[in-house]
């Protein structure tokens, strides 16, 4: 018997198998170099028409031997139309092989599109379910399109440089925000925070990218640019970025300090479950980087004194500039709603409170040494 | 108790990870959710208890056998039939889930048939399987998979971009009024355990639950309830978290693996999980099988052609009703059925565990 | 002297040499000395003449006739049972006894000489440590070693005449204490009820033990070594050897018993466990490296980071045929390659590698037939595919590549994820003489089993 069914299982099997491969015809299989490789999405208001957008592809090629080659090879696509969905689809027509999404990893987006309305076109990028949640999100000074179409000096071949400035692979550096589709979405949609993008420009001869400021966007109001080193103190405060260097003045001398950990703790004292005010406290520890006058060990403590009361300053700054245009790119509203027990009113009690409080920032910095000479 | 029966459960918790569950805790993520998933957890943990309680006096029947000797024909086939289609759909819910997300993420232009042929071939001979040989390949490939899933789960927890704020929030709804879909959804992550009333058959030895076991599997079930209700909610926000069809398949997707072979980290879990929900439907399939031929006494038929056409009938219902409903069935209708489904079984198994305690008390007065 | 007995035993013998006839090398011999008359028949070709002589023709004449020659000849260790029948007894003289009659006493006396019992270098499974020598082409020498390696009185061997034409003699090795119950029945029961024409050695005789005409995966093993077939023995499971061949036949085999060289024992622990991780890794390649390509490149090139994808989408330009196509040619061309030096003498052979592997490699390449890439998945392949053990093994994961390829082709990436677990499957239902073919143990091995027994 048991001979008998398996026999009967494979030949079942065998005929199967027929079926599938006359029903495979013209299905998934596609070969590799049938396909084209999109790297990144630019999009930007259309600039016939009132309503609509341009979407722009970089699409990157590959070619022969890529050792030999020294440049890298890309090639753009781009239309306008009146949703993304439809543009991407009117694109495909644009050339012989089928767009791959899967391995496009930087939406750039123009900077007056970050306001509310982008929700509808962001839409479109989380639906599909091939594009990379991973992706990163960034604003475009200027336009998206002049954004992707920079081939900076610097970029090897087969690969995107786009790519390197985000998530730590290339280059790190406080001043640079990574944010990804997931995070975008995340944070646009919380009450209480509000979502946070890198801006990327470029030099006049477009031989650069320059990502040093970000734009704190808002579902009702116009987005908010914060310049870098608002960007820098956000990035060390709120996404425990490293490499913290800091410029104080006392008088005549001028120090730079190296922060190498940063630790920021923040509390909301509330009363009457109404917040009322926000105790930060900030810990950095570092070492002098550079000064223009000799320096004492034996100091350290006045140099600490004064550090700490410039990033003082600095911080409040931020945290106030932020207040006055009523956004919170810090999520002090999450922590808030996080922290009580929800009801239906929380989230509004937080809003109107958010343009009174008060804040309290304690910086202390902790000065090692003042490097390899004093 | 034999480490099947926590392979059994475990697989059966850690495939749904993935299916129609976390939808479902989700979906009720600003009302009861966690609380009716605490409920979930006791309910699952005593049900496990009861039921091994009711099996300890049969090593080595299982419950078509027990029927058979204890309970009249009359009830014990039916019952039998409606335990038989409740493990049916308890794969096929995978199933459907599964092609779903292949279709979705992994292959989006394959269609939707060829996807499920990839499935037939193997699934109908691992349900034609002995059931011994079963067991030994849940275990072959749960260690094989097991260090996998464990090191996406604490990936998962170790993601710079899990924002513990919002996986806070989603605990600040816990005084909420439970519900009792959550409820029943989650108290299903245990159900991997009710596979025994097949697989007792094989237990010879006489199965333990002390506090011990009861211990363990609450730990594993906390552990699995709480990974897959707040990871996603950490990683994707608790606002909007219910317009997500599959959150865990968006959640490995926002995961990275900087220096990875693979950077995205979605593949390899959409791999690991297919292996993971392909064994969860070929067990509860094997069941199910194992539980129609009883029903139909095709397993008391002796060997030769009319058996095997018997079992051919039994493998082709099988495959003509999952084809059609994997085809028919929609997202929303998957959703909408599977709670209902999910929603049916509290009962079910409750009215399962007093026919086994019936079935006790008539064996020991008839010792 | 009975004199009326004397002719009916004459006629016998007659008989006897007359069935043997007209052979060249058949020897009738009656020797006489006084009222004693000794007949001898044997074939000469396989008897020892130099034994024959020292130990029953000089006796013969040497003896004082207060003493019977009968009791003497009775009394030699030589000696083997003698058979019932005529045909009986004709086997056993073809095997080299030779056929001593004393009045009516008959008695046969094994003086047999074996041309080939130099126990020969193992050449397949080679070792770095371990013994260098293999077993021999006699019977008698191969159970000699084993007995020399195994001193323990639960050693039994068992004799068996095979039921086909040459007739030759098999032996069952076994521990009595260790061997699983029930097994020891199974394979007598296999090996009586054999229905063939002619075993010519042990390789033959383990394709008939396998119970199923039509297998991928060898449920017994065929091993030249005595340190395998101790180690397996030791493990409970039961040696079979044939008369005439230089290997044995291990039953049952599991799937994790293919995996295993005997180097494993002789090197330290973490040596040992990263060699067979390697091994593991080296099977998972080779069966699987095809197949994830296809899946890959032609399904689902997003796994792949953006470089990657590119520099494969690079290598593949110009190349005409689709990418099952190409890794289909590919490894055809492999296998061809690994036949053709399997087969030919070893001076050659490596000059057939380099001609196929290097020349014809960077060839296809640089007139765009294949894509480097996949060349180098390919000799990777090959590669791996030499690390596993046993070559049995070896011969069936050849073929489930193809088979995987063909899963990928079809479903893509999930197609080789549920190929693979189809073929776990598989394994774990396949049944080697009662033992699941693959599964896994967490204590060892023999305990488990025993709990199992209970």
């Amino acid at each position: 018997m048991k001979h008998k069914s398996s026999f009967a299982i494979k030949s079942f099997g065998v005929i199967f198998m027929l079926g599938t491969v006359i029903l495979l015809s013209g299905c998934a299989f596609k070969d590799i170099d049938k396909r084209l490789f999109v790297s990144a999405i630019g999009v930007d208001p259309a600039v016939n028409g009132e309503e609509g957008y341009k979407v722009t592809l970089k699409v990157a090629l590959p070619f022969g031997a890529i050792k030999e080659t020294t440049k890298p090879n890309f090639t753009y696509l781009s239309k306008e139309g009146e949703s993304i969905g439809e543009i991407i689809r009117m694109l495909e027509t644009h050339a012989d092989k089928v767009l791959e999404f899967g391995q496009m990893k930087t939406i750039v987006i123009h900077e007056d599109l970050l306001t509310d309305h982008m929700k509808t076109f962001m839409d479109y990028f989380i639906r599909r379910g091939d594009i990379q949640f991973i992706a990163y999100v960034a604003g475009a000074k200027s336009s998206a399109e002049e954004i992707l179409k920079v081939q900076p000096d610097t970029e090897a071949p087969a690969s995107v440089s786009m790519f390197n400035f985000f998530g730590d692979t290339g280059t790190e550096s406080p001043y640079i925000t990574t944010t990804y589709l997931f995070q975008f979405r995340r944070d646009f949609f919380t009450e209480g925070l509000n979502a946070v993008l890198p801006l990327i420009e470029t030099n006049k001869d477009q031989t650069e990218l320059i990502v040093n400021k970000t734009i704190v966007v808002d579902k009702k109001k116009d987005p908010l640019t914060l310049d870098h080193v608002e960007t820098k103190y956000y990035n060390t405060l709120f996404r425990g970025a490293n490499g913290f260097s800091y410029k104080v003045k006392n008088g005549d001398k001028r120090l730079l300090l190296n922060i190498s950990r940063v630790k920021m703790n923040y509390q909301i004292i509330t009363k009457n479950n109404v917040p009322q005010a926000i105790d930060m406290d900030v810990k950095m520890v570092g070492v002098i980087g550079e000064s223009d006058k000799t320096l004492s060990i034996a100091k350290l403590d006045e140099y600490n004194h004064f550090a700490s009361k410039e990033v003082k300053k600095k911080i409040l700054g931020l945290l106030n500039r932020m207040q006055e245009h009523q956004v919170d790119p810090f999520g002090f509203g999450l922590h808030y709603r996080a922290t009580h027990l929800s009801h239906d009113h929380l989230a509004e009690t937080w809003q109107q409170a958010y343009p009174d409080l008060k804040f309290n920032v304690n910086v202390e910095v902790k000065l090692q040494s003042t490097g390899t000479i004093q | 108790m034999s480490r099947f029966i926590y392979f059994l459960i475990i697989s059966n918790m850690v495939a749904n990870i993935i299916a129609s569950i976390p939808r479902i805790l989700l979906s009720e993520s600003e009302d009861g959710a966690v609380l009716s998933m605490i409920l979930a957890l006791f309910y699952g943990v005593f049900a496990i208890w009861v039921l091994i309680k009711c099996l300890q006096a049969f090593p080595g029947k299982s419950v078509p056998e027990l029927f058979s000797l204890y309970l009249s024909r009359w009830i014990g086939t039916p019952v039998l039939f409606i335990l038989g289609v409740i493990w049916y759909i308890a794969g096929l819910q995978t199933l459907i889930a599964y092609v779903a997300i292949l279709s979705r993420f992994l292959t989006p232009e394959m269609s939707i048939y060829v996807i499920l042929a990839s499935f037939v071939l193997i699934l109908t001979f691992g349900i034609l399987m002995q059931s011994r040989n079963v067991l030994f390949s849940l275990e072959l490939i749960f260690v094989i998979l097991l260090p996998f899933v464990f090191f996406f789960i604490m990936k998962t927890y170790f993601t710079e971009q899990l924002d513990w704020d919002q996986v806070r929030l989603a605990l600040t709804h816990t005084h909420k009024v439970p519900s009792y879909t959550v409820f029943a959804a989650a108290a299903y992550l245990f159900i991997g355990a009710f596979d025994l009333v097949i697989f007792n058959s094989l237990m010879k030895k006489k199965l333990v639950f002390k506090w011990k076991q009861a211990l363990i599997i609450f730990l594993l079930g906390l552990f699995i309830m709480t990974t897959t209700y707040l990871i996603p909610i950490g990683i994707l926000g608790f606002d909007k978290i219910e317009d997500f069809i599959y959150p865990w398949i968006s959640t490995s997707d926002s995961m990275r693996m900087k220096y990875g072979v693979i950077e995205r980290v979605t593949f390899l879990f959409l791999l690991n999980f297919l292996a993971i929900a392909f064994l969860n439907i070929f067990i509860h399939w094997h069941v199910a099988y194992k539980l129609f031929q009883s029903t139909f006494g095709v397993d008391q038929l002796p060997k030769g052609k009319r058996k095997n056409y018997s079992e051919a009938i039994m493998v082709t219902a099988f495959w003509t009703a999952g084809v059609f409903f994997t085809v028919q069935e929609t997202e929303y209708d998957l959703f909408l059925y599977t709670g209902y489904y999910f929603n049916s079984l509290p009962v079910v198994f409750g009215g399962l565990i007093v026919l086994l305690m019936i079935i006790n008390r008539r064996a020991k007065r008839e010792t | 002297m009975d004199e009326t007995e004397k002719p009916a035993a004459l006629l016998y013998i007659n008989r006897l040499a007359k069935q043997l006839a007209p052979s060249a090398d058949v020897v009738k011999k009656t020797l006489k000395r006084k009222d004693e008359t000794v007949h001898l028949l044997f074939l000469k070709s396989v008897v020892d003449m130099m034994q024959l002589q020292e130990i029953v023709v000089k006796p013969f004449y040497e003896i004082s006739t207060e003493y019977n020659f009968s009791e003497y000849i009775q009394s030699l260790p030589y000696e083997t049972a003698m058979p019932t029948g005529d045909e009986e007894v004709l086997i056993e003289i073809t095997k080299g006894n030779v056929f001593v009659m004393i009045g009516k006493e008959m008695t046969l006396l094994e003086l047999k000489m074996v041309a080939a019992n130099a126990v020969q270098e193992a050449k397949i499974e080679q070792t770095i440590h371990g013994p260098i020598l293999g077993l021999s082409e006699s019977l008698e020498t191969n159970l000699n070693l084993m007995r020399q390696r195994y001193h323990q009185p639960s050693l039994i061997i068992e004799t068996m005449q095979l039921e086909d034409c040459s007739n030759r003699a098999i032996a069952l090795l076994y521990d009595k204490e260790r061997v699983r119950p029930g097994l020891l029945e199974n394979i007598k029961k296999r090996l009586q009820t054999l229905d063939v024409e002619l075993v010519q050695a042990s390789a033959d005789l383990q394709y008939y033990i396998n119970n199923k005409k039509r297998s991928l995966f060898p449920t017994s093993l065929l091993t030249e070594r005595p340190d395998r077939i101790i180690h397996n023995m030791d493990a409970g499971k039961v040696i079979i050897m044939v008369d005439g061949s230089p290997n044995a036949i291990i039953a049952p085999i599991v799937f994790f018993d293919l995996m295993i060289s005997m180097e494993d024992n002789y090197y330290s622990f973490w040596v040992v466990k990263s060699i067979q991780l390697l091994r593991y890794g080296g099977l998972f390649a080779a069966i699987f490296l095809p197949a994830i390509y296809i899946g890959v490149t032609s399904f689902t090139p997003d796994v792949l980071r953006t470089e990657l994808a590119l520099t494969v989408a690079a290598s593949r330009i110009g190349v005409p045929y689709p990418s099952f196509a190409e890794v289909f040619f590919m490894l055809i061309f492999i296998e061809l390659l690994t036949e053709a030096s399997l087969r030919l003498p070893t001076m050659v052979s490596a000059t057939a590698t380099t001609v196929g592997g290097l020349i014809l490699g960077t060839a296809a390449v640089d007139a765009a037939l294949t894509s480097n890439i996949m060349v180098i998945v390919v000799s990777l392949v090959a590669i791996s595919t030499f690390v596993i053990p046993i070559s049995e093994l070896s011969y069936a994961v050849r073929i489930c590549r193809f088979l995987l390829l063909v899963y990928a082709t079809l479903f893509g990436l999930a197609g080789v994820l549920l190929g693979l677990l189809g073929l776990i499957l598989y394994l774990a239902n396949k049944d080697s003489m009662g033992e699941p073919y693959l599964r896994m143990f967490w204590q060892s091995r023999r305990e488990e089993l025993k709990v199992e027994q209970k």
